[in-house]
């Protein structure tokens, strides 16, 4: 009897717990969003392929749901901390859908994480993160080491794996304990340490000229310049990039930001002021050969 | 709806076995459990807490039962959020379930609604698990806690920081200044001739220090009591040692 009375007298917050255990997922409740990790799938057999076939643009560009992907994001550790830059194009297909995207997720006020792949992914996740980093610290009154949290992370995606999740990461903070750490971490479950990392679809432009000059001794400003060229190498050669240069560093006291700023003017400052980027010009290389430099 | 139970006098034949299925009122109408946890509170040491304009001021008696105790592992006022601090009194075991309830609490608001939990909701939160601990779906084992807390809270963007405390039968009011636990009456009537709205958060740090040091047994140094704070500019703090030598040494002889 008093257990089917507590059936029937429990408190409006155990109501939505009980819909989960019973299966029914139901879209219309109102009820503050739980935390339950239970998502509603698709109602067929393979949701993944089912859910690849609809998104894809990749293998099928009438897909009906074009993701925003294309991306260029990079990190790396120096002797001074981690830089931390990206782009800020949000490409769906062809179409760019936004030049102002802030890629650079700030998970607390010492650990970033960048967003490449599904970009509504990327921010719910990293979001998440950020919670479970703060509990991890009310909870063992220290904060969370980088490799707990990009464990934490790795083990969540690797949870979703093949069920349609797109996103590659990279955690970067320095903690007293281990220094300045990097972690690549993507939606398949890998999970990467290492000194520098390029995600995206610029990646291989931003790895050209972040691998030739890159150097842990790097000084701050030097560090911070390399960064950022190697965005604007990527933003130049990838129509998926482009927009802004999102520029932080990351230190043991926490992270800094450098400025979202233009590529225009930085590639034409880069263009005329230390003449690179030659291959911008309107004449041909006979007339250069001419002498008749543009 | 309820049953009510004629054997409840078993209660009184074997009281530490607190074992009913879900809630079981006497026929009277009580609810014993809650009665047991309203006393064995006032068993507990004493805290309090002060609302300031500035800030909130809590303040907790450690009972140091042992030279070989470790003091700074006795742990009455916790973190909830940078914006919220709980001082608590009564059974530690069930006061560390409702931290936590209360922290994921906090975070999960923050990341559903990307705005800080309110004080009041978080201590509604509170009181819905105290509820809960009464009550259970398949007859299972269940025990009332025993616990009397209170979260205390800075202001959130406007208003005068706030302070609550919550009972473990589910209630809970708000506070300009509260005392619990054993000492709780001789420091309420203390409280209640010294507050005034216009105390500064030194006042405050002070005005605790002296409350619990007339109701505590023990003689009060920097090392049997806790002081913590939630501003508006620091949000939740613990003092540290050298703070808390600082407002002893603040405090009038005698």
């Amino acid at each position: 009897m008093d257990t089917l009375v507590a059936r029937y007298s429990r408190p409006g917050a155990f109501q939505n717990e009980r819909h989960i255990e019973d299966g029914q997922d139901d879209l219309n409740d109102d009820t503050t969003p739980s935390l339950s990790l239970k998502f509603a799938m698709p109602p067929v057999a393979q949701p993944s392929a089912w859910l690849r076939s609809a998104t894809d643009d990749r293998s099928n560009p009438h897909c009906p749901i074009k993701i925003a992907h294309g991306t260029t994001t990079l990190a790396f550790r120096f002797q001074g901390g981690i830089i931390v830059a990206t782009d800020s194009r949000a490409t769906a297909g062809n179409w760019i859908a936004s030049q102002t995207v802030k890629k650079v997720i700030e998970i607390n006020n010492c650990l970033l994480g960048t967003m490449a792949g599904g970009a509504a992914d990327c921010q719910y996740w990293l979001a998440w993160l950020g919670m479970q980093c703060r509990l991890h610290e009310l909870r063992h009154k220290r904060r969370i080491s980088v490799a707990a949290a990009s464990k934490v992370l790795a083990n969540l995606v690797y949870q979703y794996k093949g069920m349609g999740l797109s996103m590659g990461t990279m955690c970067a903070g320095v903690t007293k304990e281990e220094g300045p750490a990097l972690y690549y971490i993507d939606s398949d479950g890998t999970r990467l340490a290492g000194n520098l990392f390029c995600v995206g679809s610029g990646q291989t432009f931003a790895y050209g000229v972040l691998d030739a000059q890159y150097d842990y001794n790097l000084s701050e400003e030097d560090a911070l310049e390399l960064g950022r060229r190697s965005i604007l190498a990527a933003t130049h050669r990838d129509a998926y990039s482009g927009g802004y240069i999102n520029l932080y560093h990351v230190k043991e006291e926490g992270w800094v930001k450098h400025g979202f700023s233009d590529t225009n003017p930085i590639f034409w400052k880069t263009k005329l002021e230390k003449g690179e980027f030659t291959n911008v010009t309107s004449s041909f290389a006979e007339d250069e050969q001419a002498g008749n430099r543009v | 709806m309820f049953m009510a139970r004629s054997e409840y006098g078993k209660f009184f034949s074997d009281r530490l076995r607190v074992h009913v299925e879900g809630s079981t009122f006497s026929p009277e109408g009580r609810l014993f459990q809650v009665e047991y946890s309203l006393e064995a509170i006032k068993l507990g040491s004493t805290a309090i807490g002060v609302a300031t304009s500035e800030g909130v001021v809590l303040g907790v008696e450690k009972r140091v039962t042992s030279t070989l105790l470790e003091t700074s592992s006795v742990e009455k006022i916790v973190e909830i959020d940078r914006h919220i601090g709980c001082a608590m009194s009564g059974l530690q075991a069930d006061a560390r379930s409702m931290v936590e309830h209360a922290r994921v609490e906090s975070q999960s608001h923050a990341f559903n609604y990307n705005e800080p939990l309110r004080v009041e909701s978080c201590t509604q939160a509170i009181c819905d698990l105290a509820l809960r601990f009464g009550e259970s779906a398949d007859g299972e084992e269940s025990i009332m806690s025993p616990l009397w807390r209170r979260p205390a809270h800075c202001r959130l963007r406007r208003g005068r920081p706030q302070l609550y405390h919550a009972e473990p039968s589910g209630t809970f009011y708000r506070y300009d200044a509260k005392a619990i636990g054993s000492g709780s009456e001789g420091a309420q009537a203390e409280l209640q001739n010294e507050y005034h709205k216009s105390l500064t958060i030194a006042d405050a740090e002070t005005l605790v220090l002296k409350t619990l040091k007339q109701v505590m047994e023990e003689k009060l140094d920097a090392k049997n009591v806790q002081l913590a704070s939630v501003t508006k500019e620091r949000g939740f703090r613990i003092y540290t040692d050298e703070e808390m030598a600082e407002v002893v040494g603040r405090l009038p002889a005698n």
